[in-house]
């Protein structure tokens, strides 16, 4: 059997940032409260032009050309996202056809897991035979389906998206560790858009009680898997859904004190299932984390479902 | 789980303070009874959220939503998680 890395991370994100000032909502919050609650100072917004397609396949060229694949040798491609605009077909197909691939095609909806996700199902693909070079992409238009005029929403979304190659390898190069996933579908309306609203809706309380729960459990168990203590960790990738959850669970995992946690909320916002990506690639542009770094990610979202692994930073 | 007399409302501000100073870090005024998480201890509803989620598990009791929302002072909390030690030792 197989092994399976990752070559390479790239992101793609909106030309236009939002500051927390430039929200067009009227409310009686401000920079400093939205600061306060949730570590965000600006959001990127994508334009007409950046369609999830466009973002995707800008992350993907960065992450081929960084991996050195030759791209007729991208036997998956795999999108993330939550965000698709139609119901059929899915993102992945078209992101082929404008990258020139013929590759086989899905999307997966994980929502904010979307990412750890992925990147299981490409690493067990890769060890199953089924493929060599797999493209995964998270990628989002969160604030197509957000109310400005929502006060409990309007400053947490982003855009954005961030591409992987996950490349075979010998058995003793793998450098994606087991995955630990799991929902908990009772808590299905925590994150949900209505039928009969264009809009994403959120019990924001209700999410941050559950995420500071739960979530370190999940993560100390990838650790185990992966045969890695928590305060060992180079560095630790939650979704970036709010700074406060990310300190929160990042305390009760019990990282150590030289292990780089992700914060790229603060200039990105919200971003779902681009969100794990778009960090690792802020964090290796500013040289907080190496190849080679131990790296733990986690993924948890609307469902409520999650997944999370270590891997080796490419 | 401590054998430290929970059910004696005095440890248990103590207790709940010890909780408050390990998530929030210490406080400018003194953390008493009389004391708004809120208007005098700076506490805002997401630093609440961690608090009770740890004095759930320091306490060994479950604090209702219905129930978080109506506290608004260290003494409500304290009564509160008092009563619940309480009961959840009678039925033991």
């Amino acid at each position: 059997m197989n092994g399976a890395k990752i070559l390479s991370i790239a992101a793609q994100r909106p030309a236009r940032t939002m500051s927390n000032d430039e929200l067009p909502g009227k409310f009686d919050i401000d920079d400093a409260w939205i600061q306060s609650r949730t570590g965000i100072a600006t959001r990127g917004v994508a334009n007409a032009e950046e369609t999830l397609v466009e973002m995707s396949a800008g992350a993907a060229s960065k992450a081929i050309a960084e991996a050195g694949v030759d791209p007729a040798t991208i036997d998956l491609t795999i999108v993330a996202t939550s965000s698709n605009p139609i119901t059929t077909p899915g993102i992945a197909p078209p992101l082929t056809d404008r990258l020139g691939l013929k590759s086989g095609a899905f999307d997966i909806m994980a929502a904010c897991a979307g990412f750890c996700y992925s990147v299981n199902v490409a690493a067990d693909s890769i060890r199953a035979g089924s493929a060599r070079n797999v493209l995964v992409v998270g990628a989002e238009r969160i604030t197509d389906r957000m109310d400005w005029n929502d006060r409990n929403t309007c400053y947490l979304f982003g855009d954005g998206a961030g591409a992987a190659i996950i490349s075979a390898t010998d058995v003793d190069d793998d450098g994606i560790g087991p995955v630990v996933w799991g929902s908990d579908g009772a808590l299905a309306d925590y994150i949900a858009q209505p039928m009969d609203s264009p809009y994403l809706q959120m019990d924001g309380q209700a999410v941050f009680k559950w995420a500071i729960t739960e979530l370190a459990g999940f993560a100390r168990e990838a650790c185990e898997k992966a045969g890695i203590e928590p305060k060992d960790l180079a560095a630790f990738v939650p979704h970036q859904a709010n700074l406060r959850i990310v300190e929160s669970v990042a305390r009760n995992l019990g990282v150590g004190e030289s292990t780089v946690v992700a914060d790229d909320v603060r200039y990105s916002g919200n971003t779902s299932a681009a969100s794990i990506p778009l960090a690792i690639s802020r964090m290796k542009e500013e040289g907080r984390i190496q190849s080679g770094d131990s790296t733990l990610l986690i993924g948890f979202g609307s469902g409520m479902t999650w997944a999370s692994q270590v891997i080796r930073c490419p | 789980m401590s054998d430290i007399n929970l059910t004696d409302s005095t440890t248990v501000l103590a207790t709940l303070t010890e909780v408050i100073e390990e998530i929030a870090g210490p406080r400018s005024v003194a953390i008493t009874r009389e004391a708004a998480f809120d208007a005098d201890l700076g506490l805002d509803s997401l630093t609440m959220v961690e608090i009770i989620v740890v004095a759930e598990e320091r306490f060994d009791i479950k604090i209702p939503d219905s129930a978080f929302a109506e506290m608004t002072t260290v003494g409500e909390a304290v009564d509160f998680i008092t009563d619940s030690v309480k009961a959840a030792k009678a039925s033991a």
